[in-house]
C-alpha cells in the first residue's frame, strides 16, 4: 500500500511540469506518452487567453500562465482538466509590445510546494499563493535591486534550489541573487556579469559539483547555490541580450544557444576550482527560442526553420528537416514541434536515423504567432499562443 | 475625402502615364521595381479581380532559395535575388511558367546578414542590381550579360552591418540609390548607360536600410527619403532631395521609433512615414524655396515590418500587427479593421491583394472603406514558412515568394 502510495506519487510527480522547459529545465519529460500505430490528437478543451508568451507550468491538477487582459498582466491558474479558471492575479499594467513584439508576460511561472514564482515584464518578483493567487512576496528588481529592463521587458523565469529561489535580476548592484523562497529576504547577491536578457539560470551537476550555470550576454558562468560564488567563465564576446537558458549535459558539458549560434563547453575541475573549454560552436544552430534536446545521446535543436539533428561530440549535423520554425520539447521520446507561426504540431519519433513524423495536427489559426514552447502535464500536451489554450490527449 | 475623389483619380491617371512614358521597355501592366510602377504599391490591372465569384488558381510554382527582395516583373521575365544561405544571386524567371532564364552569382553577405533584401530594377533592356554585398550590377534583363558595375563600399565608403538592402530606382535615366555612405554619398543618381555619377547628395542624417521614392510635392519632383538620426535615441524623419540635381529641399526628424519601411507618398503633397511602433502623416507646402513641413496626424498604427499600406480614395488599407485595417488617410482614424495575422499588400484597381506572412495564403479584399470584404482566397505558400516579400502584379498575375519559393497566381476563366 504504502509503495503503491509512494509509486502514485513519483509518477505524479513525474507528469508534472513545474516552470519554464519542464521538470529540469531542459524540455524532456518521460511522459508516459503511449502512442497507438497511427497517432492521433484530440482536442480536450481550448480556452481563449491574452496575448503574452509565458509558458504554462503544470502540477497536478492545474495550469498557470502569464497574459495581459488588454489592460493588465496576470498570472492566471486554470484547471487542467476543464481549462476553468480558478483565479488570476495582477502582475501590474500591461507592458504594451513595441517594435513588433506583442503584449503581456514573457516569463513563465516557476512551481514549488504549492507556491507560484514568477517575473512581470516591467520587473516584479511575485511569490504567489499556488490555491488563491493571493501575494505572499514580491519585490521590484528595478527599484529594490537596481535592475535594468531589457528591451523587450523582463522575461526571466526563476530557478528554486532548495530554501532557496535564484533569478536573473540583471544590473549591476544584484545581477544574479537569491532570495529565501518563503519570506523573499535577500540572501546574496553577485555581480559576475553587468547586463541580462530573458535568459533563466539552470540547476546542474558539473564536475561532481551541483552549480547554478547562467547565460548572461557577455558570458556563460556558473555559481555555488549556496553563496553565488564564481565557479567558472566563460567569455562570449558578444554584448547582445541572451535569450535562452543553458542545457547541461551529462558528461560535464552545458550546451549554450544563442539567436546567433550554439556552442558545446566542456566543464572540468582544476586546481583551484573549475574551467570552461568550449568544444565546438555551430552557426546552424541559430535564430530559435525553442530548448534543444538530448535523446539517446543525440542533440535535438532548432536552427531557423530547420529541426537539426546534431552529435553532440562534435557538433556534426546527423540529418536535418525544414519544419519551420517554432519549439520543441521531447515527451517519452517523441519530439513534439509546435510552429510559430504554422499553428501545427507536428509529432516525430526522435531518431538519430532521421525525421520521422508520426503525426501533424493543426492547433491554432496559421499565422496567429505560437512562440511559447509546449509544456506536457497531467497527460497532456497544454499548449497556448497569444489568443488560445489548447489541451490536447495524444494517443 | 470622398468629395476629393476626382482629383485624386485623375492623379492617378496622370501617374501611371507618366511611369509608363519614363520606362519604354518595361510596359504598361509590368511591376518593373519594388513597389510597383508607381512605388506606392498600387497599379491598374484592367479589371481582373471584378469577376464573381471570383476563383484563385496557381498557375506555377518553384523552389528559388532564400531571401525577401521583391520580385520584379518586366518583359516577361521576373527577377528577384536569392540566396542558399551563403551566396547570392539575381535570378530571371520566365514569367509565364517560371523557366530559369539566367542567374547571375553576386558578393557574399555582410557577416550580420543572411538573406538578399532589396529588389532589383528594370529599365529599359537593363536590370540593376544591388545585393548585401554594396556592388550595384547593371545587367542585360535578356541574358544577365554584365554592363557595368559599382562597388558602393569603395565608391561611397558604404560600411553597413548588414550590407546594402536598399531598392534603387530609375528615373530620367538616372539609378537613384541610397548607398548610405559617409557624409557625402547618402543619395547618389548614377547614369543608367554608363554608371557615371550624376550627382551625389549630402543627407542630414543617415538612411540606410529603406529605400528612395521618387514623388512630386508642392509642385518639385524629387526624391523623398526615410532617413534615421545616428545617434541614440533613434528617430526616423524624411528629407526631400531635387530629382534633377539632388539639392537637400527640406529635411525633418520626427519623435522617437524607427523602421526601415519606404516612405508613402499620398495626394496633396503628404507623405506617410511608417516606423515600428506608430505611423505619421506628413504635410509639406512651399512658399517660393522654402518647404515647410507638418504633421498631419500620428497614431500607434499601421505597424508592419513587411511594406507600406496602400491609398485609395482617401483611405489607407495596411497592416497593423496581426490586423488589416482601414483608415481615413485625413485622421488617420481607424474605419474598420479584420483580424487576419501579419501580411502585406497590394492594391489592383480596387481590389486588395493580400499576401499573409506565415500562413500562406493569398487573399483578394474589396478596396473599400464599406467594410473587409473578401472575394478570394487561395493556400499558396507552405503554412508556417515566413513570408516577408510583399505580393507583386504583372499583366494578370499575382506573383508571391517567400524564403523558399516563389508562385504565380492567375484568375480562373
Amino acid at each position: 500500500m504504502r509503495l503503491a502510495l509512494a509509486l502514485v506519487l513519483l509518477l505524479s510527480t513525474r507528469s508534472d511540469w513545474p516552470g519554464l522547459w519542464g521538470p529540469a529545465r531542459d524540455g524532456v519529460t518521460p511522459g508516459p506518452l503511449p502512442l497507438g500505430a497511427t497517432p492521433s490528437a484530440r482536442v480536450l478543451w481550448r480556452r481563449p487567453i491574452g496575448s503574452g508568451f509565458s509558458g504554462i507550468a503544470a502540477s497536478a491538477e492545474r495550469g498557470f500562465t502569464g497574459e495581459s487582459d488588454g489592460t493588465d498582466d496576470q498570472i492566471v491558474c486554470f484547471d487542467l482538466a476543464t481549462g476553468r479558471e480558478v483565479w488570476r492575479a495582477r502582475l501590474g499594467p500591461t507592458y504594451r509590445g513595441h517594435d513588433g513584439s506583442k503584449d503581456g508576460p514573457i516569463s513563465t511561472p516557476t512551481l514549488d510546494d504549492g507556491r507560484v514564482f514568477v517575473v512581470g515584464p516591467k520587473g516584479g518578483l511575485f511569490a504567489l499563493d499556488g490555491a488563491s493567487g493571493r501575494v505572499i512576496w514580491r519585490h521590484d528588481l528595478k527599484t529594490d535591486y537596481g535592475a535594468a529592463e531589457p528591451s523587450y521587458g523582463f522575461g526571466t523565469s526563476p530557478l528554486v534550489v532548495g530554501p532557496r529561489l535564484v533569478v536573473q535580476v540583471g544590473g549591476s548592484t544584484h545581477n544574479l541573487a537569491a532570495f529565501d523562497k518563503t519570506d523573499g529576504r535577500l540572501l546574496w547577491a553577485v555581480n559576475h556579469a553587468k547586463t541580462t536578457g530573458y535568459a533563466s539560470p539552470v540547476l546542474a551537476t558539473l564536475a561532481g559539483r551541483a552549480q547554478v550555470v547562467v547565460h548572461a550576454a557577455e558570458a556563460v558562468y556558473a555559481v555555488a547555490p549556496e553563496d553565488g560564488a564564481r565557479l567558472w567563465s566563460h567569455p562570449l564576446g558578444s554584448a547582445g541580450e541572451s535569450d535562452r537558458a543553458p542545457l547541461a549535459l551529462p558528461g560535464d558539458r552545458v550546451l549554450l544557444s544563442r539567436w546567433e549560434e550554439s556552442r558545446l563547453l566542456q566543464i572540468e575541475a582544476v586546481a583551484g576550482g573549475f574551467a570552461a573549454r568550449e568544444v565546438w560552436k555551430s552557426p546552424r544552430l541559430r535564430g530559435s527560442y525553442s530548448p534543444t534536446l538530448l535523446h539517446a545521446g543525440h542533440l535535438y535543436a532548432m536552427g531557423g526553420p530547420t529541426l537539426h539533428c546534431v552529435d553532440p561530440a562534435d557538433g556534426r549535423v546527423v540529418w536535418r528537416e525544414k519544419v519551420y520554425a517554432g519549439s520543441l520539447i521531447l515527451v517519452d521520446g517523441q519530439l513534439l514541434h509546435l510552429g510559430e507561426q504554422s499553428g501545427e504540431l507536428r509529432v516525430a519519433t526522435a531518431s538519430a536515423s532521421g525525421y520521422r513524423e508520426r503525426l501533424r495536427t493543426p492547433v491554432f489559426n496559421a499565422g496567429a504567432t505560437s512562440t511559447t514552447t509546449p509544456s506536457f502535464g497531467a497527460g497532456r500536451v497544454l499548449l497556448r499562443n497569444v489568443e488560445e489554450i489548447v489541451a490536447l490527449e495524444l494517443r | 475625402m470622398s468629395g476629393l475623389r476626382r482629383l485624386v483619380l485623375s492623379l492617378s491617371v496622370m501617374l501611371v502615364g507618366a511611369a509608363a512614358a519614363a520606362q519604354p521597355a518595361a510596359g504598361a501592366g509590368d511591376w518593373p521595381r519594388w513597389l510597383g510602377p508607381n512605388q506606392n504599391g498600387s497599379t491598374a490591372g484592367g479589371g481582373v479581380f471584378q469577376r464573381t465569384p471570383l476563383r484563385l488558381r496557381k498557375a506555377w510554382s518553384r523552389p528559388i532559395g532564400g531571401g525577401r527582395s521583391g520580385l520584379v516583373v518586366a518583359g516577361g521575365r521576373v527577377f528577384s535575388l536569392v540566396t542558399d544561405g551563403e551566396a547570392q544571386v539575381a535570378l530571371a524567371l520566365g514569367a509565364g511558367d517560371g523557366t530559369e532564364l539566367w542567374r547571375v552569382p553576386l558578393g557574399p553577405h555582410a557577416a550580420e546578414s543572411m538573406a538578399p533584401v532589396g529588389s532589383p530594377v528594370v529599365d529599359g533592356e537593363g536590370v540593376f542590381v544591388l545585393g548585401t554585398d554594396c556592388v550595384l550590377r547593371a545587367l542585360t534583363a535578356a541574358s544577365g550579360a554584365s554592363v557595368w558595375q559599382v562597388d558602393l563600399k569603395q565608391r561611397f565608403g558604404v560600411a553597413l552591418r548588414r550590407g546594402c538592402e536598399s531598392s534603387p530606382f530609375v528615373e530620367n535615366g538616372r539609378v537613384i540609390l541610397q548607398p548610405g555612405g559617409a557624409d557625402d554619398h547618402r543619395l547618389v543618381a548614377l547614369d543608367a548607360q554608363s554608371g557615371a555619377l550624376a550627382w551625389s547628395a549630402k543627407g542630414t542624417e543617415r538612411a540606410n536600410y529603406s529605400s528612395p521614392v521618387v514623388a512630386e510635392l508642392a509642385g518639385v519632383r524629387q526624391v523623398v527619403v526615410h532617413h534615421v538620426t545616428p545617434e541614440p535615441p533613434q528617430r526616423s524623419g524624411l528629407a526631400g532631395f531635387r530629382l534633377s540635381d539632388g539639392a537637400l529641399l527640406w529635411s525633418r526628424s520626427f519623435e522617437a521609433n524607427v523602421s526601415t519601411e519606404t516612405p508613402l507618398w499620398l495626394p496633396e503633397d503628404r507623405v506617410l512615414l511608417l516606423t515600428w511602433n506608430d505611423a505619421k502623416l506628413a504635410t509639406l507646402r512651399r512658399e517660393g524655396d522654402r518647404f515647410e513641413v507638418g504633421t498631419a496626424w500620428a497614431k500607434p498604427s499601421l505597424r508592419s515590418r513587411i511594406s507600406p499600406p496602400v491609398y485609395k480614395d482617401g483611405h489607407l488599407y495596411g497592416f497593423d500587427g496581426d490586423e488589416l485595417v482601414c483608415l481615413r488617410a485625413a485622421t488617420g482614424e481607424a474605419v474598420w479593421k479584420q483580424r487576419l495575422y501579419a501580411g502585406s499588400l497590394i492594391r489592383v484597381d480596387d481590389a486588395l491583394v493580400v499576401l499573409s506572412a506565415n500562413a500562406g495564403l493569398v487573399r483578394v479584399v474589396e478596396a473599400s472603406p464599406a467594410g473587409y470584404r473578401e472575394k478570394a482566397q487561395l493556400q499558396v505558400l507552405q503554412r508556417g514558412a515566413q513570408t516577408e516579400t510583399p505580393p507583386s502584379f504583372a499583366g494578370r498575375t499575382i506573383f508571391v515568394r517567400n524564403d523558399e519559393e516563389i508562385a504565380a497566381i492567375v484568375v480562373e476563366p
